[in-house]
Parts: C-alpha cells; structure tokens; sequence
C-alpha cells in the first residue's frame, strides 16, 4: 500500500505530464484555425474581383461592403488570437540534477540521513505541482485563445458567405 | 563572424544556459517572480529546508533559465 507521500507525488507527476503533452496538441490544433483563415482570404479575394464598387450607392452593393468589412474585421481578429496561442509561452520543467543534489546536500546536512528520500520526494512533488500549475495556465490561455480564432474564422466565413448570397442580386442589377 | 558561426553551427549547450539579454528582463520578469513566490509557498506548506528550484524555458530567445539567472533578472 504506498503511502499518502507516495500517491501524491504519483499523483502531480502524472497529472504535470499530461499538461505537458496537452501543450503539443495545443500547439498542433492552431493548423485548423490557420486553414481556415486561408480559405477566407481566398473566399475574399474572389468576391473583390467579382464586386463592381462604382454601384456602391445601390442598397445590395453596400450591404455586400458592409458584410465584407465586418469579414475582414473578424478575419483579423482571428489571425491576432492565432498570434496569441504561442505568444511569449514560458516553460516549465522540474530541477536540474545540479540542483537536485545540492538540495540532497542540504536535506542531509538539515534533516540526517534517514530524512533524505521522503525530503527529496516531497521537493519532486512540490516541482511537479509548480510546473503543472504554470502549464495548466498556460494551457488554458492558449486553448482560449485558439477557441477564440476558430469562432472568429466561422464568424468572418459567414459574413462571407452572406456577401457571395447577395453577389448574383448585385451582378444583376 | 559569430553571425556566421551561429548559422553553420548548432547551437552550444553553454549558450542556452547563458545570461539572458537585458532588453528582455522586462518581459520575463513577471514569469520569474510568479515561479518563485510558488516556489517559496510551496517550501513552506510542505515545510521542507530548501524550495524547489525550476528550471525556466523561453521559447522567444530558446534560452534556458535556471534558478540563479532567474534571481539576477528579478533583481534588476
């Protein structure tokens, strides 16, 4: 039966790998929001072309400036949060064995002999508890932001996709 | 020619330890103080005679910070 020491430190050595290996995923997921930016600005460049701007005093051709604007608005909102996922990230990693040892030393010299690996488990479990912390909200501001580009991209494909709606109207007319 | 040397060689173990850039104290001391305030809250509800000393990473400057540039760039 290992002891509540031992759990615990089982317990944040996990739990600070999994957070770690969740900051990859993270990492990896910004290729869906950046695809679909592509896409938009590829969407918008073929509504540009297509767009006759000297009828920009008929109600439809306005309606399609506007919906592109706001399109391009959240366009650049969502490249910013993109920025922002990977944006001035600090890692965190436990102790070097350098300062492992010196910090053995110094349970010896304090605690005694007997003290030293319930010392230096108990320090492990502090590091990892540190590290986790630091990658959890890390993690979170990163996911968040990423939430926030992928919304912000379907926000901008659909203002979009209601300008290419209108464009038959306006190339009518 | 350390520009040149820097492209057609990897880059030494010794440089990613070395001393942080000053013109980027600013951004990385708000990092340093948060990890080592949990650090000392953590030496204290665990009651142990040393805290833990993390090593920090910064992917900006791929330079790795350990405890003792960590306290020259709190002080600052």
């Amino acid at each position: 039966m290992p002891s509540s020491r031992e759990l615990r430190h089982d317990h944040f050595r996990q739990i600070f790998l999994s957070e770690r290996s969740r900051r990859e995923s993270i990492r990896s997921s910004i290729g869906t929001p950046v695809s679909a930016i592509s896409f938009a600005v590829f969407a918008l460049g073929n509504l540009a072309v297509r767009f006759d701007a000297s009828r920009l005093n008929e109600p439809i051709a306005v309606a399609i400036a506007a919906l592109t604007a706001v399109s391009v608005l959240a366009l650049l909102g969502a490249v910013h949060q993109v920025f922002m996922v990977e944006w001035l990230f600090v890692h965190h990693e436990p102790p070097r064995l350098t300062d492992l040892v010196q910090a053995e030393e110094s349970l010896r010299a304090g605690k005694g002999e007997e003290e030293v690996a319930a010392g230096m488990m108990d320090l492990m479990t502090a590091s990892y508890s540190i590290a986790f912390e630091q990658y959890l909200w890390g993690n979170t501001v990163s996911a968040r932001s990423r939430t926030r580009a992928l919304r912000l991209v379907i926000l901008s494909l659909t203002f979009l996709a209601a300008g290419f709606l209108l464009l038959p109207f306006h190339l009518k007319g | 020619m350390l520009w040149l040397d820097r492209i057609l060689t990897r880059r030494r173990m010794q440089d990613c330890f070395g001393p942080v850039p000053p013109w980027s104290h600013f951004r990385l001391r708000p990092a340093c103080l948060q990890l080592s305030r949990q650090e000392r809250d953590m030496q204290k509800l665990l009651k142990l005679p040393v805290a833990p000393r993390l090593t920090m990473a910064d992917e900006e400057l791929a330079i790795l910070i350990d405890p003792a540039e960590r306290r020259a760039i709190e002080t600052d």
